[in-house]
């Protein structure tokens, strides 16, 4: 490429590039929606995007999307008010 | 306002080109015998006269790193280093040149630790001169403040899209006061141009990542591009010196090479740096002796010139090379580069060369006069 630059492996974001990692997962977060407040920190905090945000004004709390969500428990370790928890996967190998 | 003339040291002569192109962020380390390079800036920058963001860092490695952060953001980025700062930069050379970052650094020539020394020889760059950066050589502190202002065009424009590296001699030019005649600022900014559309630009709201994992089909893919930028960037180089001769009245050989005295000598001495220049005197004297000797100076070592070398050595019955650095295990890097491109088109002409002026070693006319008679004899 001359005029539109270099040749360079660049990479855009797309949803589950590296399949669906959620098949990785041990521990499964689960969310108490009367616990939750809606605050958002773990959707924040989430490496993979698989959280849906809270949403206030319609009384949601956070959905997981399962399909991706590793497992890794940062979720439940940053949530203030311990609305969620990490619950061990049934079956396995 | 028109240009002036005034005294610089290289080092000087360097900020002073730079702060003509007035590039957006300038992330550095200080290191001997750099740091006057940065100290200028630094002065301009705090004192409200350069309109940059100037980083200050704790290491040479995150200072060419804020370097690359800033490029691939899409604005000028300047830096500088010398010696053990540059092999401590060592990742982000390559990330620098693999990433296609249009970065410009003098590297003000510095020999390695140990013994340590701060003195001038090329071991420094030439350890990266694989790294994708195009590295010109200079010989006055006229062709240093020339050469930083070319770099900025040669190596933003979107063909090329490669790192720069200025290098200039080590206290021979950084701390050596010399006639440099300065353009008009404004001129200055004019031939180099506004980075309105930058190689690579931060884009928000199509966020993209730089870095990850790919397979051997785009690497390879991204690596011949970057064999080719640097294909193209030899008449890039030869363009931008004719276009600064038009602009300013200056110009360097063809830009990849310069060639001093007869064409059909019995010796042509092939040099890089300041030893060009004191091969130029070298070749003036033996004259008056009757002795024909043609100079070389090789300005650009990667993009490297062979057809300038063939074309030349074509002419000439015998080459001699002084090399300022040492490839360990065979001989100096120019006069391998040399010995490659005469093979490459079949020439059997015949090639001597040394190493001198390692670690400041002084290497004078007189001795260039010496070294030539001795090489003309065997």
């Amino acid at each position: 490429m001359t005029d539109e630059g270099p040749e360079m492996p660049i990479l855009y974001p797309m949803e589950g590039s590296a399949g669906r990692t959620g098949d990785w997962r041990i521990f499964r977060p689960v969310v108490d929606p009367e616990k939750c407040k809606k605050c958002n920190i773990c959707w924040q905090y989430c490496p993979d995007l698989a959280i849906t945000a809270a949403n206030k004004e319609e009384d949601r709390a956070i959905i997981f999307d399962y399909e991706y969500c590793k497992g890794c428990g940062i979720c439940a370790k940053e949530c203030p008010f311990g609305a969620i928890t990490m619950v061990r996967e049934e079956g396995g190998d | 306002m028109v240009g002036k003339t005034v005294t610089l040291t290289g080092n000087l002569a360097a900020g002073k080109a730079a702060e003509m192109a007035k590039p957006k962020v300038i992330a550095v380390y200080p290191i001997t015998p750099q740091t006057d390079i940065i100290e200028y800036l630094s002065g301009l920058v705090s004192s409200g006269k350069l309109e940059a963001r100037f980083i200050t860092v704790e290491s040479e490695h995150s200072a060419l790193a804020a370097c690359a952060g800033a490029a691939w953001a899409g604005v000028r980025t300047f830096t500088a280093t010398s010696s053990q700062g540059l092999l401590y930069m060592g990742e982000w050379v390559f990330w620098s040149g693999y990433g296609r970052l249009p970065i410009v650094m003098p590297v003000v020539n510095r020999c390695l630790a140990p013994g340590w020394s701060i003195f001038v020889d090329l071991q420094d760059s030439m350890a990266f001169r694989d790294a994708g950066w195009i590295q010109i050589y200079t010989k006055n502190n006229q062709e240093v403040f020339d050469t930083v202002l070319q770099a900025f065009k040669i190596g933003e424009s979107k063909d090329i899209s490669l790192p720069v590296m200025p290098c200039l001699d080590g206290f021979v030019l950084s701390h050596t006061t010399a006639k440099v005649e300065l353009p008009d600022p404004e001129e200055a900014y004019s031939f180099v141009g506004d980075y309105s559309d930058p190689v690579v630009e931060v884009d928000v709201d199509n966020p993209w990542a730089y870095g990850g994992l790919v397979g051997p089909e785009q690497f390879n893919i991204a690596r011949r591009d970057l064999m080719k930028a640097m294909e193209r960037a030899k008449a890039k180089i030869i363009k931008v010196n004719k276009e600064f001769e038009e602009t300013f009245g200056r110009s360097y050989g063809n830009g990849l090479v310069e060639q001093y005295g007869d064409d059909d000598a019995d010796l042509t001495l092939i040099t890089m740096g300041t030893m060009g220049d004191e091969a130029d005197e070298a070749i003036d004297q033996l004259k008056q002796e009757g002795y024909k000797v043609n100079g070389v100076r090789v300005r650009t070592f990667r993009p490297f010139p062979v057809e300038d070398i063939v074309r030349i050595a074509k002419k000439n019955h015998k080459l001699f090379i002084l090399d300022r650095a040492v490839s360990f295990g065979h001989e100096g890097p120019l006069r391998i580069e040399i010995e490659a491109a005469l093979k490459r088109y079949n020439l059997d002409i015949p090639t001597s060369g040394d190493i001198v002026g390692l670690g400041g070693e002084s290497v004078p006319y007189k001795r260039i006069m010496k070294i030539a008679k001795e090489a003309l004899r065997s």
